[in-house]
Parts: structure tokens; C-alpha cells; sequence
């Protein structure tokens, strides 16, 4: 299981997808098939379903600071789809068991 | 939050994420996945799960090619009688004596036992040969 792990304000955090995070923000309308075409609507809701794994309950507009502050963000969001990917991956028999643990850093 | 397009490598194709794991799931229940597991947990343990789908189909249908030998076997045993007019000297076969080896461990065991018993007879004849030249010198 691919996890990020990020720091702000001197705080970790650790952005993973459980189907359950998954379920949550495609009811709420996120669809991943459309992330290219809708990037402003659909960026910031698959990051913050990255929260809800390890920081259940953690308010929106935090996340969107935090997001704010995030450097590389493209290559970011190429790493949060793979791992989103990954919720699905195994059901579908396309795994090849790529599990890593990649690293983020912030510029603040 | 950034508006310009993302190439993320991905495929734009409508596949909700949901409705997949609503349909795979109860399937999963059925091999003792947890819904805890399923839907909390780190993703990739359903793969474990999925392997055991298998292989419990995989014995299912094992069980199923046996169940249908052994009715084959039994129908063998008594198929010279079977016919209106059998013919003469037809018989009933006894059935199997015991079942039928699966695996190797189990033939090993068997080897094993049969070679007891091979030497066991050996060993009797040796006795009561023994016997018999003891009885005719004292005779």
C-alpha cells in the first residue's frame, strides 16, 4: 500500500486511500475519469479523500491550506491517482504489487 | 487549487470505484474477508482473499471430478450384471477397497504400510517355518 507521508507546519501526515475514503468522496462526486477535464473540482477533493485514512475528521479548509502550500504539485497528483488507483487495482487483477512508500516534502 | 489540465496518465473512462467494490465485495465475505478489511484496510489485503476464492473453487471442483469418479467406480463394480441377459460369469466387482490416493504423501504412507506388511508375512512364514523343522527333529 503506497502511502505519502507529508509535513506542515511541523505536523506529519500521512495521505493514504481506503475504499472507504474512496466511497466517500465519489459520493460526494468525485469521479476519476474526469480529472482532466474538471482538474479544479476533482484535484481538491481526491486530496482530501487522502486524509480520511489516517486523519479522519480533519476540516476541509485545513486541507486546503495545506494543499496551498504543497510543492511539485503536478507530480504530486500523478503519485495521489496511482494511489487512488490502487484502492481498485487487485479487484480488477491488475496488481503488480508495486507497494512503496513514497516521501513528500513541503515548502513552506 | 491548480485549473490548468493534469496529465496524470490516467484514462479517463467512467468507472465508478464504488460500484466495483459494492459488487466485489460479498463475494468476498464469502472466504471470511471482514468489512473492516474490505473497506478500511490497506486495499491489497483483498488480494490474499481473492487468491483463497480460487483455490476454494479450484477444490470445489476437485471434490466434484471425485465425487463423480467414485460414482463411476461404483457403477463399474456391477456393470456385467447391469444388461437383461448378462453374460455368463458375470459378477458384481467389489467396490474400492479404500480411496483413492490424492496426494503423494499419501501414496508414501501407503508404500510404507504395505512394505510393513509384506514383512510382517515374511517374518510369520520364517516363524512358522522355524516350527515346522523344530517339530519334524523332535518328532
Amino acid at each position: 500500500m503506497t502511502k505519502i507521508t507529508i509535513t506542515y507546519e511541523g505536523k506529519n501526515y500521512t495521505l493514504a486511500y481506503s475504499r472507504e475514503s474512496v466511497r466517500m468522496i465519489e459520493q460526494t462526486g468525485f469521479d476519476i475519469g474526469k480529472i482532466e477535464s474538471m482538474p479544479a473540482t476533482m484535484i481538491p477533493q481526491l486530496f482530501y479523500g487522502a486524509f480520511a485514512m489516517y486523519h479522519k475528521g480533519i476540516k476541509r479548509k485545513q486541507v486546503d491550506e495545506i494543499w496551498k502550500s504543497m510543492s511539485k504539485k503536478d507530480e504530486l497528483i500523478v503519485a495521489l491517482v496511482e494511489m487512488y488507483g490502487e484502492t481498485i487495482e487487485d479487484l480488477l487483477g491488475e496488481n503488480e504489487d508495486n507497494t512503496k512508500n513514497a516521501t513528500w516534502e513541503v515548502s513552506q | 487549487m491548480g485549473s490548468e489540465p493534469v496529465d496524470t496518465g490516467f484514462s479517463s473512462h467512467n468507472l465508478n470505484y464504488t460500484k466495483v467494490f459494492e459488487e466485489i465485495f460479498p463475494h468476498l465475505l464469502t472466504v471470511g474477508m471482514t468489512y473492516e478489511q474490505f473497506w478500511y484496510k490497506d486495499p491489497h489485503i483483498a488480494k490474499h482473499y481473492l487468491k483463497a476464492m480460487e483455490i476454494e473453487a479450484s477444490r470445489r471442483n476437485t471434490d466434484a471430478w471425485l465425487q463423480g469418479y467414485y460414482i463411476y467406480k461404483a457403477i463399474e463394480s456391477y456393470v456385467e450384471i447391469l444388461p437383461a441377459f448378462p453374460k455368463k460369469g458375470a459378477k458384481v466387482h467389489p467396490y474400492l477397497e479404500a480411496p483413492i490416493l490424492l496426494t503423494e504423501a499419501e501414496t508414501e504412507r501407503k508404500k510404507e504400510e504395505e512394505k510393513r506388511i509384506k514383512h510382517e508375512q515374511m517374518k510369520q512364514k520364517m516363524l512358522l517355518r522355524t516350527l515346522e523343522i523344530n517339530s519334524r527333529k523332535g518328532g
